[in-house]
């Protein structure tokens, strides 16, 4: 490399077929990052041509931007996670007893629905800390440890609601979550978009994103950089808890009630999401719009296939090859982002 | 190989005849001449030693011959008389009897001992692997040799220094399973600094191992640094200088002051003979900045050092005496079991530092791998160069890019990063801007104390001496400098005071005029000697 380094300073007859070639690779590069777009107006295009009553009407597009607030920000629970390197598979699990645990403290035992959400929110926060505790002390690999505490979290959840679906949650909480409010958006529309700034000006304008970025890429590194690292991964699995408690109770607004296994589905759209997302924006980093977009694109998609009358096993197909789309795109997002 | 079968049994006269030949090997690494025309011949039946300081060409030489590297055209490989076109397919050499042990020793440390030793044999059994005749053929091996390892035991729970006998142990296997079917034939043995990181007894038992195997008429190549094994064990010596062969002699009748002239070049290194060893230290005169007082951890023992504002001083020593776990103790990256870190007045006790602890104390640490423990290479040199400081560039409750970017553009330019742009991954620049980006990343940065480690490994000649330049004038401005490194000429270049550390312990100090690349070097063998005789 050192041999290249120097060719290129020393030879003038170099210097314009690199920077045509630069060219070039930025042209790539600008393709590259709003491919995404580009994929997300086809399908619409697509499905308006297709289903012109039905696809693109207010109602629709209403309609599928409130419903799918509960997959974005349990989305977001694996963009923080991922950013700081660690995988956790039990965010899905998560969510589902938020929601339980709101259902069963506000519908059975008759407690005052904020206590019962700060209840739900205070077992995300301990969900993660013993997740960061085995992830981080014990030292067990993330995906691991966090697929045993998604089984665990499931049996909870069977065992305290005796596998029966509850509802009748408080309507103050649906109210807040899916009445339609601005030109037919719901609520729950409005807190994604919060959320979404909140988790981008975390990620991108305070130190603690970068460092989580740091402690992601190169555990080694930001160690002999002086940052805390143990805490920063422990803290992470914290938030990622946290954020998908928060979803759970999005979900229990969402539905007024609670299942004890419809939330396991949300979890492989919300890996497709966080790594397709992570192709555009700001390719080859986990990043808040770049999720944003992508669970809606993937969520276009479904919707327009499922008004078109196709089988619900499209979902999981979907799913599942956007997933595998996904995440070798951003593999090769990242491999250019650092050859240039 | 046909001829082979041909041969005569094995005969005493055979010993004699060359195992193996390379002939004029040259090699070129971007400007610098790391291999000129290099000729070295290895015969059965003797131990071959070769030697030279850090940088003449030793290690080149051994991965032309083990085909890491490509050997510039012309060079020329004989075994047993035959040619052989280089670089040589593993496979091949394996089948001529041909074994390594490299540097890194190849073994699988969670696995057992036998798994190790027959990891050729596990690798290519047929259809089912015949466990019970594997163990009797380790315990055999281990036992022919004298090891006293359970061969079920897992390599990481036995002693480190135990584990290159293993790797020794198994290329020998290895060696003579391929040349078993016919007793004429013989194989080589080549080892690159088996010893640097063995305790003194398993360091003499390797010694035996290694004349056991060469007295059946094998072959035995010895990469070494110490001259006292090299001294004891060889038959015949090489001695590399600059890439060039400095000299070749028979061990009997060589003396440790004609090798030592030989590595490092003229009569010099005679004249400044061994420099006074640990009790002839005393501290330097003046007020000292920081003091380091009675490290000791990982192999460093009872390390007192003192290093003024403004001082750049070199710690050195052969592989393994220490030199290099320094930088790491006072950083915190390896925890100190003792040791006092001393500064205005103050006393910190290095057992209970950490890189956090240190960099708040105002000291840092630039690593020796610089794309795995230095730099995040997928990221944006601005992002790397930022990493430190980041708080430095709030404004308003957000992180400004924009301010980062014009800081980090200003940077590198001044550390003279080419191209110097902040947007560029530190991945796409050569070896030489990539240091400098990491030195940027620290010397951006007021420190009472910064530790190098081999702050020019793989770096070319231009940017070697602009990183020199970087350092003396980030000393000036008051900071005191910590470079621990192997390479005599950089140590000799940069350092106001080089320390000379042996078996974990200071052995010398070189001061002033003193610190000069031959009474480095030679203080380096030199001291060697001093710290063997001890019991």
């Amino acid at each position: 490399m050192a041999a290249k380094g120097m060719w290129s300073r020393r030879s003038p007859t170099s210097q314009p077929a690199a920077s045509g070639k630069s060219r070039e690779h930025r042209i790539h590069a600008y393709i590259g990052k709003y491919a995404l777009f580009a994929a997300w107006a086809c399908t619409i295009l697509v499905f308006t041509v297709v289903e012109p009553h039905t696809f693109l009407t207010r109602q629709n597009i209403t309609s599928t931007l409130s419903s799918q607030a509960v997959l974005v920000v349990l989305t977001y629970a694996l963009v923080v996670a991922l950013t700081a390197g660690e995988y956790d598979v039990s965010v899905a699990a998560v969510l589902t007893l938020s929601s339980m645990v709101i259902a069963i403290l506000n519908t059975e035992d008759h407690i005052n629905i904020v206590l019962s959400i700060l209840a739900a929110l205070a077992i995300g926060l301990l969900v993660g800390a013993v997740n960061g505790a085995v992830v981080v002390v014990i030292g067990v690999d993330s995906i691991i440890a966090t697929l045993g505490m998604g089984s665990l979290l499931s049996g909870v959840v069977l065992w305290i609601s005796g596998g029966n679906t509850l509802s009748g949650i408080s309507n103050s909480l649906v109210t807040l979550v899916v009445v339609p409010h601005l030109f037919g958006l719901s609520l729950s529309f409005i807190y994604v978009v919060a959320a979404t700034i909140l988790l981008w000006y975390v990620l991108s304008y305070l130190p603690v994103g970068r460092r989580l970025l740091y402690v992601g890429r190169s555990r080694e590194v930001a160690r002999l950089t002086g940052l805390r690292v143990s805490r920063l991964r422990w803290g992470a699995l914290i938030a990622a808890s946290f954020i998908a408690a928060a979803a759970g109770v999005l979900y229990a607004g969402t539905t007024g009630g609670a299942d004890p296994t419809s939330g396991q589905a949300f979890l492989l759209p919300a890996f497709a999401g966080v790594f397709l997302g992570a192709t555009t924006i700001q390719p080859g980093r986990f990043n808040a719009w770049g999720s944003f977009a992508a669970v809606y694109f993937l969520v276009t998609g479904i919707d327009g296939l499922s008004l078109i009358g196709i089988q619900v096993f499209v979902q999981d197909l979907f799913y599942g090859a956007a997933l595998i789309v996904a995440v070798s795109v951003s593999m090769l997002a990242r491999r250019r982002a650092s050859a240039s | 190989m046909s001829e082979d079968d041909n041969r005569p049994p094995y005969t005493l006269a055979e010993t004699s005849k060359p195992i193996f030949e390379l002939r004029n090997v040259s090699k070129r690494f971007g400007g610098e001449q790391a291999l000129n025309c290099v000729d070295i011949e290895v015969r059965g039946g003797e131990v071959h030693g070769l030697l030279g300081h850090n940088g003449s060409g030793k290690s080149t030489l051994i991965k032309i011959l083990s085909g890491y590297h490509l050997a510039d055209s012309e060079a020329e490989l004989l075994i047993h008389g035959q040619p052989y076109r280089l670089p040589l397919p593993a496979t091949v050499f394996r089948s001529l009897g041909f074994s390594f042990v490299h540097q890194d020793l190849g073994l699988i440390p969670s696995l057992s001992v036998l798994e190790n030793l027959c990891m050729d044999e596990i690798v290519s059994a047929g259809r089912r692997i015949n466990w019970r005749a594997l163990a009797q053929y380790a315990r055999s091996l281990l036992a022919e040799f004298g090891l006293n390892i359970d061969p079920k035991a897992t390599v990481s729970e036995l002693p480190p220094w135990n584990r290159p006998l293993i790797a020794v142990v198994r290329a020998i296997g290895n060696m003579r399973a391929v040349i078993a079917d016919d007793p004429g034939r013989r194989g080589a043995l080549i080892l690159d600094e088996p010893s640097a990181r063995m305790s003194q007894d398993t360091v003499s038992h390797l010694h035996g191992v290694i004349r056991q195997v060469a007295d059946l008429g094998h072959a035995v190549l010895l990469v070494s640094h110490n001259l006292d094994e090299v001294l004891k064990v060889t038959d015949w010596i090489t001695v590399l200088r600059d890439g060039q062969v400095a000299g070749e002699l028979a061990t009997a009748g060589t003396s440790r002051a004609r090798l030592v002239e030989l590595i490092v070049g003229g009569t010099h290194g005679l004249s400044s003979a061994p420099p006074g060893a640990a009790a002839g230290f005393s501290p330097a005169a003046g007020p000292a900045e920081i003091g380091i007082s009675d490290l000791c951890g990982a192999s460093v023992q009872d390390l007192t050092l003192r290093l003024r504002r403004g001082e750049i001083v070199g710690v050195t020593g052969l592989v393994g005496s220490g030199f290099d776990d320094v930088g790491v103790l006072l950083f915190g990256e390896r925890r100190a079991t003792a040791g006092l870190l001393h500064f205005d007045e103050r006393a910190v006790p290095l057992s209970r530092m950490t890189p956090d602890k240190a960099l708040a104390l105002g000291i840092a640490l630039v690593p020796p791998d610089r794309l795995t423990q230095g730099c995040i290479p997928e990221l944006t040199v601005a992002d790397n160069v930022s990493m430190p400081t980041l708080k430095s560039f709030m404004t308003a409750g957000a992180i400004r890019q924009q301010k980062i970017h014009r800081q980090v553009a200003d940077w590198v330019r001044q550390f003279g990063v080419t191209p110097a742009d902040p947007g560029k991954t530190v991945s796409s620049l050569s070896g030489g801007n990539q240091q400098k980006v990491l030195l940027a990343k620290w010397l951006q940065l007021p420190l009472r104390l910064l530790i190098v480690i081999e702050p020019t490994q793989g770096v070319d000649v231009g940017a070697r001496a602009e990183i020199f330049s970087l350092l003396k004038r980030y000393a000036m401005r008051g900071s005191a400098i910590l470079c621990c490194s192997t390479d005599q000429d950089q140590l000799a270049e940069l350092c106001d005071t080089v320390c000379i550390m042996h078996q974990g312990r200071l052995a010398a100090t070189l001061r002033g005029v003193d610190v000069n690349r031959e009474q480095v070097t030679a203080a380096i063998f030199g001291v060697s000697r001093e710290g063997s005789t001890e019991p």
